[in-house]
C-alpha cells in the first residue's frame, strides 16, 4: 500500500498545492511527518500506481478532495514540441539542476525505500555524454525517462 | 509620628522585603536570584528529526520555529510558475522543568513543479514540531503558470505569529526577522546567492552583512518558461529560450532556540 500525503490543517482541502508527498511505504511517510502524524492526512493508492508516478509514466490530478491518474506517454524524440527542445548549455543546466536536487534528497533521506533508484538517476546522469549528443534535443528529465532512470521528486 | 516596627540592618543581595501601608519596611531577607539572560544556544535548517535537551540551568525556552516552505509551480508558454508558500513562523516561550529533553521535527522542502506536465504544481512543504504540540505547518506549493502563489504555513499554540496563514504578500514582509535565520551551511558563495537572493521573491535583498545566515522555510520559486515557440540561441549563443521550467524546491524548515543561561 502507498500513499498520498497531504497537509493536515483544519479547513484545508486537499489539493495539488497541500499534497507534500507520495510515498510508497510506512517507513517513507515517517519520514515526512517524523511521528506526528496529526500534521498530515494519508489518501491510500496502489503500489502500480506509485510506481508509475515515480517513474513518470502517469500524472497525477487532484480537484476537490479527489484524485485520479492519467496516463503521461512519452513520445519519440523526433514528435517532440519545438518549444520543449533544448540547446546544449540549457540541457547541461537542466542535467546539474536536476543532478543536485537528486544528490540532495539523496543525502537527506538514506534510508529512503526508492534510494537505489535515486542511485541509478545520480549514475545516469554523472555518465551522460552531453558533447556526443545531436542539438537541440529533448529535456533532460524525456532522456531519463527513455532510459526507465527518471525518478519523480514529488515522491522522494 | 512614624514608628519604626522592626529594624532589618543588614546587607541582603536579590532582597525579598515587606512594606506596610505607609511604605515601611518591616522585614528583608536576601531572596532567590531572576532568570538569567537569554543565549542563544541553538539553530538548524535543515529537515529530519530529532531530540533537543536544554541546558542544566535552564528554566525557560525562547523559540523561533519556521514551517517548510512549499516547491515553485512549473511554467509554461512564457509565463513563470508561481512561488511556493512560505512556512508558518512564530515565537514560542516555554517553560522549562529540568531534565529537559524533547523530540523536534523539521519539515522537508515541497519539490518543484515538473516540467512534464508544464504547468505542474510544486508540492506542500512539511510541518516542523516541537515537543509533538507546537507547530508550525508548511507553505502551499505554488501553483503552474497561470495560478496563483502557495498560500503561507499556519500555526498551533504559539506565543507570537509572523506567518500564520497570512497572504503570500504579507508574509514577506516576516522573512527576515533575524531570529529566524540560521547559520548557512554552504560555504559556496553561489550557493549563498541562490539562498538569499533568488529564492526570497520579487523586489526583496539582503544586506551583504547578512548573506552568511540562511532564511530557511521560503517557498521555492516559480519555474522560468520559455515561449511557445522555439527561438535557437535567443538568449546568447547555443541556448534557446529557457533552460528552467521546474518550480525550485522550497526551503527546508527550521528551529532557533535561547535559553535563559546568561
Amino acid at each position: 500500500m502507498a500513499y498520498l500525503i497531504f497537509k493536515n490543517e483544519e479547513g484545508l482541502t486537499r489539493s495539488a498545492g497541500t499534497l507534500i508527498r507520495v510515498a510508497k511505504t510506512d517507513a517513507d511517510v515517517q519520514i515526512t511527518h517524523g511521528g506526528n502524524t496529526n500534521t498530515v492526512n494519508l489518501v491510500d493508492i496502489t503500489d502500480a500506481e506509485y510506481d508509475a508516478y515515480l517513474k513518470g509514466e502517469t500524472n497525477l490530478n487532484i480537484t476537490a478532495d479527489s484524485h485520479s491518474f492519467e496516463n503521461n506517454p512519452l513520445q519519440s524524440e523526433s514528435e517532440v514540441d519545438a518549444s520543449e527542445l533544448r540547446e546544449q548549455d540549457a540541457l547541461e543546466t537542466e542535467l546539474q539542476s536536476y543532478k543536485e536536487e537528486l544528490t540532495a534528497v539523496f543525502n537527506k533521506r538514506p534510508t529512503h525505500s526508492q534510494i537505489g533508484k535515486i542511485t541509478s538517476a545520480i549514475d545516469f546522469l554523472t555518465n551522460l555524454d552531453t558533447a556526443s549528443i545531436s542539438y537541440p534535443t529533448e529535456s533532460i528529465h524525456n532522456k531519463c525517462r527513455r532510459a526507465d532512470k527518471y525518478v519523480n521528486l514529488h515522491c522522494i | 509620628m512614624p514608628r519604626i516596627i522592626k529594624p532589618v540592618p543588614g546587607s541582603f543581595t536579590t532582597a525579598d522585603i515587606s512594606v506596610d501601608s505607609s511604605g515601611r519596611i518591616y522585614a528583608a531577607s536576601t531572596g532567590t536570584a531572576g532568570g538569567g539572560n537569554m543565549v542563544r544556544t541553538f539553530d538548524k535548517g535543515e529537515d529530519g528529526t530529532s531530540t533537543f535537551t536544554a541546558q542544566p540551568t535552564t528554566t525557560k525556552l525562547h523559540m523561533y520555529l519556521r514551517g517548510a516552505g512549499g516547491g515553485g509551480g512549473g511554467g509554461t508558454g512564457g509565463q513563470m510558475g508561481k512561488n511556493g508558500g512560505h512556512g508558518g513562523f512564530g515565537f514560542f516561550n516555554i517553560p522549562v522543568s529540568q531534565p529537559y529533553s524533547v523530540p523536534y521535527t523539521l519539515g522537508a522542502g515541497g519539490a518543484g513543479g515538473q516540467s512534464n506536465p508544464p504547468n505542474g504544481s510544486g508540492s506542500a512543504g512539511a510541518a516542523s514540531t516541537f515537543n509533538t504540540n507546537l507547530v508550525a505547518n508548511g507553505g502551499n506549493g505554488g501553483s503552474g503558470a497561470p495560478g496563483s502563489p502557495g498560500s503561507p504555513g499556519t500555526l498551533q499554540n504559539d506565543t507570537v505569529a509572523y506567518i500564520d496563514g497570512d497572504t503570500y504578500g504579507d508574509s514577506l514582509k516576516q522573512l527576515f526577522k533575524p531570529e529566524g535565520m540560521c547559520l548557512q551551511d554552504s560555504t559556496s558563495e553561489s550557493e549563498v546567492f541562490q539562498n538569499t537572493a533568488n529564492r526570497i521573491g520579487p523586489n526583496t535583498s539582503l544586506m551583504e552583512g547578512v548573506q552568511k545566515m540562511r532564511v530557511a522555510g521560503t517557498g521555492g520559486v516559480g519555474g522560468n518558461a520559455p515561449n511557445n515557440d522555439y527561438i535557437p540561441g535567443a538568449y546568447g549563443p547555443g541556448t534557446n529560450a529557457s533552460s528552467t521550467r521546474n518550480g525550485q524546491t522550497g526551503r527546508d524548515g527550521s528551529l532557533v532556540i535561547y535559553e535563559d543561561i546568561g
